[in-house]
């Protein structure tokens, strides 16, 4: 085998070390992270290879995720609209959405807002109209709003929010949503019918009014996502299938 | 020779590919979800009850709904040339537009009947009128639903615009 590898040209003898050695050290980065990885239970250094989310409403867990002992540990009640007890048109509620980063590692986060319309038995009601449902967005304050990806013709109920900075370990953003109100407009969504008779020489005249959003429950759903900074615009291209630009350490979107 | 080189060098270039492979599928991502919802609810029913007793017609309009279901009401009258109709009720006003209107909305608790009243006297009957005669005194109400401005405080009656969305079948 040697006698062979000896008759080899230089260049491809040169070729076949220098794959050796590359192989050679991604094998042992592989292995130092397992080491690493085992280790942590016993020295808990490896935490700054964890990543980790949490959301946060009006300054509470929603919900959380951390890579932890070998596996996701997720906590919270995974809810949101939790402060709206009593309902009514026109009043805005307190809805502060923020993310904290819960991990290891600094991470670029996004969030994706979902508003929508669904009857009794939680099915989505496709046909009734998102726009009733304002929310009180920061644009400003780091986030940016992806025009591409909100609220477009095909999907209104949508709204995706990028954090243009690295979120560092144990920091939190401001609040993407500050607020949350159903416009009093949709109650003029309606029929009405009127029918007349006499009881009893009355003349009784009914009208009835029936709402299209009657018995509906308006819906909010927000996903928040984040993603390494080290190579983030190819870790976000990956991830999120998202173009984004890095200058310095501000992402813009291409 | 040439051709188990061609074959190695392949296979650096491959072993080379693999291990660029492995670093990209090695990015550090997280996602979470959370969701929840609010039911809007705002049925009611309105009923307008209309006696007719002295020369006036007594209109009561009674309200089913719940907290969410308010409605403005407003009537307007019209008489024969010559008779004069003159209107009357605890929180009715004139509107100036030949509506009179209920000052406030109907419906202002949970599940509750409330109900308001609207006397219009019909004065000014021709002096040769005999028993049997008849003439039309008609009275049209309307309801819609309240309307609130930018600040989500309900505006007066009015000033809402009575010609919204609402469509009436009658």
């Amino acid at each position: 085998m040697i006698k062979h590898l000896k008759s080899l040209p230089k260049s491809v003898l040169a070729m076949l070390a220098a794959a050796l050695i590359l192989l050679a050290f991604s094998t042992v980065g592989g292995a130092r992270a397992a080491l690493k990885y085992f280790s942590e239970i016993y020295t808990g250094q490896f935490n700054t290879y964890h990543i980790g989310i949490q959301l946060r409403e009006n300054g509470e867990l929603s919900v959380s995720k951390k890579w932890s002992s070998g596996d996701w540990a997720v906590e919270g009640s995974s809810k949101v609209l939790g402060e709206i007890t009593s309902f009514e048109f026109g009043k805005t509620y307190r809805e502060e959405l923020t993310v904290l980063n819960n991990g290891g590692i600094s991470e670029y986060v996004r969030a994706t807002i979902y508003k929508y319309w669904v009857d009794s038995e939680g099915n989505k009601q496709v046909d009734l109209d998102p726009s009733y449902i304002q929310l009180e967005l920061n644009t400003e304050d780091g986030w940016i709003k992806d025009p591409a990806y909100s609220e477009s013709a095909d999907h209104p109920e949508r709204i995706v929010l990028y954090y243009t900075e690295p979120l560092a370990v144990g920091d939190e953003t401001t609040a993407f949503m500050k607020s949350i109100k159903v416009d009093p407009a949709v109650k003029a969504v309606a029929t009405q019918t009127t029918s007349t008779k006499t009881v009893e020489d009355k003349t009784v005249t009914t009208i009835t009014t029936t709402y299209t959003y009657d018995d509906k429950f308006f819906a909010l759903e927000v996903q928040v996502d984040g993603v390494q900074t080290h190579n983030a615009e190819d870790a976000i291209k990956s991830a999120w299938g998202k173009d984004v630009t890095i200058s310095g350490t501000t992402l813009s979107l291409d | 020779m040439k051709r188990r080189n061609l074959i190695l060098a392949v296979a650096a270039v491959c072993l080379l590919l693999c291990a660029s492979v492995k670093s990209a599928m090695a990015y550090f991502s997280v996602s979470i979800r959370s969701e929840g919802h609010t039911e809007v609810k705002f049925s009611e029913h309105t009923t307008i009850e209309e006696e007719f007793d002295s020369w006036t017609k007594q209109l009561t309009v009674a309200y089913e709904g719940d907290d969410n279901g308010q409605v403005y009401v407003r009537a307007k009258g019209f008489a024969p040339e010559g008779m004069t109709l003159t209107y009357s009720g605890e929180k009715w006003s004139d509107g100036g537009d030949g509506y009179w209107y209920y000052d406030g909305y109907l419906g202002n608790s949970e599940s509750i009947k409330t109900t308001t009243v609207l006397n219009v006297q019909i004065s000014d009957v021709p002096a040769d009128a005999k028993a049997g005669d008849s003439f039309n005194v008609v009275v049209i109400y309307e309801t819609t639903p309240v309307q609130y401005d930018s600040d989500g405080n309900i505006i007066p009656a009015a000033s809402a615009d009575w010609s919204t969305g609402v469509k009436t079948n009658d």
